[in-house]
């Protein structure tokens, strides 16, 4: 269900390479290190391109931010915890997915090709947990990003998103904002305040 | 955050072993000790990769204090099978400090990171090239929301 898309991107520089084409703990050692490294490097470095496919995960209730007593800022103030679990569906689109750019790396010509299934640390769009919408019970800010509970309080960034899609959020952040800052200025008259 | 105590010279010389069993030169391309991996390479490594660098300084030093058997080859494989994350950190400084050196670079074909000059042609010529043009036309999505 939903959709991706795909980025094509440089493989990187020389280390990232390494790391991504033939570092990898599960390659043998002759093919990673020694002899090897340079054999490698030199037939692979600057002779490829990677397919980042980019899903759109779709929201779960359980994914979810909450407070952590356990791990307190500097004011002593409760952290955070994330919960957070890649669905079914995400990993099923996205296999789907990498079955379809190994067919398209093979019409390139490709001779050797690289997967990482599920690129798990610091790749992707932190959205939601501030959800916008009308019902109050059902949302945290309404659809001008003001939170239902607390007067004069905006929310104006991703975490209003209700959903992901699949592309890079940054300009639909950008046009959220300026709308309901727009918004705010109009009605700036009428906001209610903290007594 | 501060800086990581220096290595010490037989850490350094362990550094040395150990980097060019990883990278021991060929195919044009200078082994690590060459470039010097384990001399000044490792220092602008270390000053720049702060969180990492106390670790590294401690492996490098807890290996050098009790290397174990082999060849260097032999003690790295050891090292990579029975403590890959060691191993990876050992590995991601080695080969990060030998990109760094000019005759790596020459060799390889990698002029390293520098500025790109991005013109507002650039960026702006899919506007002037009317990719946009629907869109304009069309106008705001939800007047009046």
């Amino acid at each position: 269900m939903r959709g991706t898309k795909w980025n094509l991107m440089p493989v990187g520089g020389p280390l990232f390479h390494h790391d991504l084409v033939v570092g990898g703990a599960d390659r043998p050692w002759d093919e990673a290190w020694g002899a090897g490294f340079h054999r490698n490097l030199g037939r692979t470095f600057g002779r490829g391109f990677t397919w980042g496919i980019q899903g759109d995960d779709l929201p779960d209730e359980a994914n979810r931010i909450t407070l952590d007593p356990s791990t307190p800022d500097s004011d002593g103030l409760p952290g955070v915890r994330i919960h957070y679990t890649v669905s079914e569906n995400s990993r099923r689109m996205l296999a789907w997915n990498l079955a379809r750019v190994r067919e398209a790396m093979a019409a390139t010509g490709a001779t050797e090709t690289y997967e990482v299934p599920l690129w798990g640390t610091g790749i992707g769009h932190v959205l939601g947990t501030a959800v916008m919408g009308d019902d109050p019970a059902r949302s945290v800010v309404d659809r001008w990003g003001r939170t239902h509970e607390v007067p004069n309080l905006y929310v104006m960034d991703s975490s209003a998103f209700v959903t992901g899609g699949a592309v890079n959020p940054g300009a639909t952040i950008l046009a959220l904002a300026l709308r309901a800052a727009e918004h705010l200025a109009d009605e700036r008259r009428a906001q209610a305040t903290p007594r | 955050m501060t800086a990581a105590a220096p290595l010490s010279p037989a850490a350094r010389a362990t550094l040395r072993e150990l980097a060019d069993a990883l990278i021991p030169g060929g195919a044009g391309q200078p082994s690590a000790s060459t470039a010097g991996v384990a001399d000044v390479l490792i220092d602008r490594v270390l000053a720049v990769r702060l969180k990492a660098a106390p670790s590294f300084v401690a492996l490098l030093e807890r290996l050098a204090a009790d290397p174990g058997p082999g060849t260097p080859t032999e003690r790295a494989q050891r090292l990579r099978r029975d403590h890959p994350t060691d191993f990876q950190l050992l590995a991601g400084f080695v080969v990060g400090a030998w990109q760094l050196a000019e005759p790596v670079r020459a060799a390889i074909g990698y002029p390293g990171q520098g500025p790109s000059d991005v013109t507002f042609e650039d960026e702006t010529g899919y506007v002037t090239e009317g990719l946009l043009d629907p869109v304009l036309e069309r106008g705001p999505r939800a007047p009046g929301i």
